[in-house]
């Protein structure tokens, strides 16, 4: 059990006292790069929620590297090392994207206890060069007073990734990372993802509509169905299995 | 490039000073006394201002911090005049923060614009009611007879002196002000206005940092208010009424919320404004009103915005992303209803 | 020395009902609006001084029916007040931030109570009430002023007909719609600029008819509006911010505070009502019903 990254155990949560997920296990190994799929309305959006923090759940468990996690709120999670993007990226709009990676090294530092008093107001000059450094190992533009609200979508979306990094997470949970790109973006959004998961040594959770990214990306894939995980197993698993067949691929067709 | 921007600010605010500390050498005492008004509003407004545009938090009970800050300093004058002023002041800013602290503390439950606008008006009207029906704080009636006081050997009593005090005080908790607006905390608190929910999934406190700048909110509203009773001689429940806690909104919107030296502007041009219909008596109501409906309804950015805007236009340049668009932004962010 | 019971529950269904007849109009506007409208305590000010004005005239006071009629043509000129009001100043903010919709409305109550000093001036009047309501009924211990009596039933028939009015009635129905979509309700055809001009004017004529109905329940002075506002929005937070029913037993509770801690604590008369608003919100920020739509 101390093996895996992340433990989820007998998780109940909901809106309003109606359970939508309903005794939810699961266990995620280092290193894993572990796909929630399901039908819309399966819960993956709640289940996303319940394991950042957003949400808390009403029964269960969530065990983070050994930590029990489950009473902690968001902001907790995350200085424990747990990083999350959104569906919609989410980046402080009015400020540069220099400024955007600026406040997350900032707010890591506030974090650990090692920011210190300062009585000039820009940020450090390592943080600057680390936030540059990031900008650039995404293929971002570090220069300019233009604000992040210029950005196209697909920058945006590297924007937050490069937020959620400068916090050097150990677990990433992507909520949809390539929701709303073109085919030709996706994969390269794709291969981004995956050369970070493995230079970071990082575990991946994420959710994700796309067939062609979930078998490209996973290693492990877990199917919910109405608020319960039905199967997990390997990508390969879980194409055979007979079920997830009935229940996904065969009614909604390629694109559930 | 931002020491830059610290410099421009020291300037502006050096040449502000200075103008504000020759201004006796060319007005009557009837003036010098209000400048020492607009300088303590501004200071209000500024404090406001910190709240609204840079944490997303709209205060409407801004008047219990200055009154605080105002009855904590004339019951030590009165009371136990051994302490030195300046202490009194730092105990005025302390009573501040730890009122901000309190009221935070519950109206932070609901942080959506609206609610907790309204809670802090409630907050300040339970304030203005003890105040009000305590003898302990005089009552109705206030407390009166402050004298201005001496910092070691200087009579602050003398001529200008405690004008010159004023205004010196100020200036420096406009320059905190600046700073905190600007610093790394500035940075988090406008993380958290843009986008709460991100900025609790970049680690941050969202609540910690709300009240954080409630209590620094609130700790400089009350040392501006501190201020006040030495100049006035009295402190009185109308400091503590509501109508104190719009005044500091007014500034803001006036001049430019989404301009640090908005509030600056807000209150000089108000105070110019109130003084020129001083003859309208029972007017106020209406001019005040009526000026902030247009306000809002006409230049939402605000005299600054509007300068911003014209000088932009004379220059002609592409249409930047303008800072006049800022003031909206507060709650129209995403996160507003989360 | 506390009071007797019945008294302090009669205190508290006149403290509740004099609120709610206020907060009802305030609660329908932010329900629908989602505008939480400074101003109506202004407008229930204004009311509260053209019902003085139509008395002094004519001879509405001589009987409970000129009263009542006193009372109804006040609710109309309110309620084309609001007509003025949302097209000059409520439109114009639809798109306009949170905030600065608060402030304008804020801005608006001082232009109220501007033109109250202007028209009225500053001076405190009172007027009374009709013969027919100036009598006093004894009950036991129980004093029982009729016109409060009066105040009381005036609230219980105003929340009975807005609950009929949004429960019962295809206009209601509508307005529930867009309550809870305005989007949706758009696309299904509804005229909802059609629906929201009504609800402000129903609420104004509301704040209207309170003032009409309250004129003899306290002296007038332009602080009316600030007095009956704040009570007013804290029945609406606690009530869970526009509902009626909501609004309904936030009146009931927050009287329940004010009545018996001004007989606990006759020196700070109406710091009950905020401590009890501070309380309540901690143990349920999201207020008593919190369905965020009308009911």
């Amino acid at each position: 059990m101390t093996s895996s990254v992340l433990d989820v155990q007998g998780l109940f949560a909901g809106y309003d006292r109606t359970p939508i997920l309903k005794d939810v296990s699961l266990s995620v190994a280092p290193g894993e790069r572990h796909v929630l799929i399901g039908p819309n309305g399966a819960g993956k959006t709640t289940f996303f929620r319940a394991l950042s923090g957003e949400l808390l759940p009403s029964a269960g468990r969530i065990v983070f590297e050994g930590k029990d996690v489950t009473k902690l709120d968001g902001f907790r999670r995350v200085r424990a090392g747990m990083g999350r993007s959104f569906q919609v990226a989410r980046i402080f709009a009015d400020m540069t994207p220099l400024e955007n990676v600026a406040v997350a090294l900032e707010a890591g530092e506030v974090s650990n206890g090692r920011a210190g008093w300062r009585l000039a107001t820009a940020p450090k000059d390592s943080l600057r060069r680390e936030a540059e450094i990031i900008l650039a190992d995404l293929g971002l533009a570090a220069a300019g007073d233009e604000p992040a609200s210029a950005l196209s979508h697909g920058d945006k979306k590297r924007l937050e990734l490069a937020m959620m990094l400068a916090l050097k997470p150990r677990l990433l949970l992507l909520d949809e990372p390539t929701a709303g790109m073109a085919s030709s973006d996706r994969m390269a959004a794709v291969r981004l993802v995956e050369r970070i998961v493995k230079e970071r040594g990082a575990t991946l959770i994420l959710t994700e509509h796309d067939m062609d990214v979930v078998f490209q990306l996973g290693t492990r894939i877990s199917v919910l169905h109405y608020g319960e995980i039905v199967t997990t197993d390997t990508p390969e698993g879980v194409r055979a299995n007979a079920f997830v067949r009935e229940i996904y691929l065969g009614r909604g067709g390629h694109h559930a | 490039m931002s020491r830059s921007h610290a410099t421009r600010f020291l300037v502006i605010l050096v040449i502000l000073t200075a103008a504000a500390l020759l201004l006796p050498f060319a007005a009557n005492r009837g003036l010098v006394f209000l400048a020492g008004v607009i300088a303590i509003n501004v200071v209000l407004g500024l404090a406001f201002n910190l709240l609204f545009s840079t944490a997303g938090l709209l205060s409407f009970g801004q008047a219990t911090f200055s009154a605080s800050g105002a009855y904590a300093a004339a019951l030590l004058l009165l009371r136990a005049p051994e302490v030195p002023f300046l202490a009194v002041l730092v105990i005025a800013a302390a009573t501040g923060a730890a009122i901000a602290f309190a009221i935070g503390f519950v109206a932070l439950r609901r942080t959506e614009g609206v609610y907790f606008a309204v809670l802090t008006l409630a907050f300040a009207e339970l304030v203005h009611v003890i105040i009000a029906k305590t003898s302990f704080f005089g009552r109705n009636d206030g407390l009166t007879g402050i004298q201005r006081p001496r910092i070691g050997p200087l009579d602050l009593a003398q001529g200008n002196a405690y004008y010159v005090f004023v205004i010196l005080v100020t200036a420096l908790l406009i320059a905190v002000l600046w700073w905190v607006t600007h610093s790394r905390l500035g940075r988090s608190f406008r993380a958290v206005r843009l986008d709460p929910m991100r900025a609790a999934f970049l680690g941050i406190d969202v609540r910690r940092r709300q009240l954080e700048a409630f209590a620094i909110s609130g700790a400089c509203a009350a040392t501006a208010g501190a201020l006040m009773g030495p100049l006035t001689s009295i402190v009185s429940p109308d400091l503590a009424h509501w109508g104190e806690s719009t005044k500091p909104i007014l500034f803001t919107l006036l001049g430019g919320a989404g301009h640090f030296w908005g509030p600056l502007v807000g209150a000089i041009v108000f105070s110019a404004v109130e003084y020129g219909t001083r003859s309208l008596a029972g007017a106020s109501d209406l001019i005040t009103g009526g000026l902030l409906l247009a306000v809002v309804l006409a230049i939402p950015g605000g005299l600054l915005g509007l300068a911003t805007l014209g000088v932009r236009r004379l220059q002609a340049r592409p249409a930047a992303p303008s800072e006049a668009a800022l003031p909206l932004a507060p709650a129209a962010s995403k996160g507003e209803t989360l | 020395m506390l009071a007797d019971l019945p008294t302090l529950l009669f205190n508290t269904l006149i403290w509740g009902m004099a609120t709610f007849l206020v907060a009802a109009g305030l609660t329908m506007i932010f329900g629908i609006l989602h505008v939480l409208n400074f101003s109506h305590g202004g407008f229930f000010m204004i009311g509260a001084y053209v019902a003085h004005s139509l008395a002094n005239w004519s001879s509405a006071m001589a009987n409970i029916w000129g009263f009542l009629l006193a009372s109804v043509i006040t609710a109309a000129v309110i309620g084309a007040v609001g007509l003025v009001v949302d097209r000059a100043i409520f439109r114009r903010l639809a798109h306009v931030d949170g905030a600065y919709v608060l402030v304008a409305t804020y801005a608006l109550l001082l232009v109220c109570n501007g033109v109250v000093k202007l028209i009225w001036g500053l001076n405190v009047v009172s007027a009374s009430p009709p013969p027919e309501l100036f009598d006093v009924s004894f009950l036991g211990n129980l004093v029982l002023p009729h016109y409060s009596i009066f105040v009381i039933v005036a609230g219980l028939a105003v929340f009975l007909a807005l609950e009929w009015l949004i429960n019962m009635t295809s206009v209601g129905r509508l307005i529930q719609a867009i309550a809870i979509d305005p989007w949706m309700a758009r696309l299904l055809g509804i005229n909802v600029g059609l629906i929201y001009s009504a609800t402000v004017i129903i609420g104004f004529a509301l704040a209207g008819l309170a003032g009409g109905l309250l004129v003899a329940n306290q002296s007038l002075s332009p602080d009316l509006a600030g007095i009956f506002i704040i009570q007013a929005f804290g029945v609406v937070i606690v009530g869970g911010m526009g509902s009626i029913r909501g609004a309904f037993l936030a009146s009931l509770l927050l009287g329940l505070a004010d009545s018996f801690g001004t007989a606990l604590l006759p020196q700070m008369p109406g710091l009950f009502f905020f401590v009890a608003l501070a309380a309540i919100l901690l143990i349920r920020p999201r207020g008593l019903i919190a369905s965020g739509r009308l009911s």
